[in-house]
């Protein structure tokens, strides 16, 4: 497999949130705005590039059994310099992602990627691993975060597009939408999957 | 959230410690006796020797270790970020929660901790005292209870000059989403909190305008006259008690002993 088609698979043909339905926690309670799915994209990228790149360094030293608790540690410590780090320069965003940016230590994306594949490749592999299934996991929220916001709220990135007198459909915004959405969008994931195959 | 808790950054470390097996390595699962060919890490030893054991024990604590040591180093370097980016937050709540004031109010902090700690991080309440016009108008006071459901409720409590309620504010909290969670609605709306009807009048307005004495800060359930949160006694009865707590603290410091607004 070429370093290419290891960066894209995450994009698309992995997408773990779209193709492998991993990290279903995040992508369905922080997408209300298309920002706040982008700051969670950004900082799960950034664990998930850290915890790669640390977990595919170290993978010769750490004896088998104990490499589940290491890869919890490694992982741990980005997620915690990640939050200190939004609490201190960016405390909006960290206001509206609240819990869920400690809760990025238990997404199954980040410790799924250091097991199949960061402990068991080198280095440079790992790095673009990490950064493919970061950007196809901030792409699939980006959409979610879209797409209700503008039917939630009538804006994107806070600014209206509709006049104020044109109804929202609040929905989408509260829980119910999110899977509504996410819904829709692994059905036309998959529909373009079997038109794909079909022309094959 | 609330993770200015110095101690939090420390204990991570300290939870994964507890992680390894104990010295006399555990026999060998039969399960991982079969490491995929593709897992060059995963060299099984021939026998759970102790020498095998410790080296176990040694990887988690050198990692947990460096673990450490970065976030301490990260936590340093951010903790003045931090706290700076909590600042125009205060300085808005403080003009939410107390009569109109036209002094420097960050600089009337002191420490109101009863056991008389200076200012700084070892103290727990800071008082602060509204002044318009040279004379006192209103003290507040930044406590926390640990009362609620929640780890810890931080909270900006107002009164006016004579003792009655002006604003609570909650600075940060971790109760229940959807139940005790709701201690926080209307907290920014204390200036126009008389025109709210009563029927769908947020839990923390409530208190606008009670005094120690003439209203009984306990739940109804105790016995009190605070309509609690449906469902979220306990968040209710923490806030409710806190407030209670925050007006006889600064009844005590501003009446007895110290002058009256005694901060230039």
């Amino acid at each position: 497999m070429s370093q290419l088609q290891n960066f894209t698979k995450g994009l698309w043909r992995e997408n773990p949130v779209l193709r492998i339905l991993l990290g279903f926690c995040p992508t369905l309670a922080v997408t209300t705005s298309a920002i706040d799915a982008l700051g969670m994209g950004a900082a799960t990228t950034f664990v998930l590039l850290g915890s790669n790149t640390v977990i595919s360094s170290i993978r010769k030293v750490v004896p088998g059994q104990m490499r589940i608790p290491v890869f919890i540690v490694v992982i741990a410590t980005f997620v915690t310099v990640v939050d200190l780090v939004l609490q201190g320069y960016f405390p909006a965003l960290s206001k509206s992602l609240g819990v869920f940016i400690p809760l990025i230590v238990v997404n199954c994306i980040i410790l799924g990627r250091a097991e199949a594949f960061a402990s068991k490749n080198g280095i440079g592999s790992s790095i673009i691993d990490g950064l493919g299934m970061g950007l196809g996991f901030t792409l699939a929220l980006f959409v979610l975060g879209s797409v209700r916001e503008v039917l939630g709220s009538g804006s994107i990135f806070g600014m209206p597009l509709f006049a104020a007198d044109v109804p929202r459909v609040l929905i989408f915004i509260l829980p119910p939408g999110a899977f509504m959405s996410l819904g829709c969008m692994l059905w036309l994931m998959n529909e373009l999957d079997l038109r794909r195959k079909r022309r094959v | 959230m609330s993770t200015e808790d110095p101690k939090a950054p420390a204990e991570a470390p300290a939870a994964a410690v507890a992680a390894p097996p104990p010295a006399e390595a555990p026999p060998q699962p039969s399960v991982e006796a079969a490491p995929p060919a593709d897992r060059p890490a995963e060299k099984i030893p021939e026998s759970g020797s102790v020498a095998e054991g410790i080296k176990m024990v040694l990887t988690v604590a050198l990692f947990t270790l460096l673990s450490g040591a970065l976030l301490g180093f990260v936590y340093r370097q951010a903790k003045p970020r931090i706290d700076a980016a909590k600042l125009p937050e205060k300085i808005a709540a403080l003009a939410n929660i107390l009569p109109d004031f036209d002094n420097a109010i960050l600089d009337t902090g002191r420490c109101a901790d009863p056991d008389g700690a200076p200012l700084g991080d070892a103290c727990r309440r800071t008082m602060y005292t509204a002044l318009r016009d040279g004379r006192p108008v209103g003290y507040a006071l930044e406590t926390y209870t640990t009362a609620g459901y929640g780890p810890r409720i931080d909270l900006l409590i107002g009164c006016s000059a004579d003792y009655a309620v002006t604003g609570t504010y909650v600075l940060s909290q971790q109760e229940t989403p959807g139940l005790g969670a709701k201690i926080v609605e209307g907290h920014r709306d204390w200036k126009n909190a008389a025109a709210v009807a009563a029927a769908d009048r947020p839990f923390i307005l409530q208190f606008a305008g009670k005094r120690l004495g003439a209203f009984d800060f306990r739940v109804r359930k105790d016995g009190g006259q605070v309509d609690a949160i449906t469902a979220s006694t306990i968040s209710s009865r923490a806030v409710a008690g806190a407030i209670e707590e925050a007006l006889t603290l600064l009844r005590d410091r501003t009446c007895d002993g110290e002058a009256t607004g005694g901060t230039p």
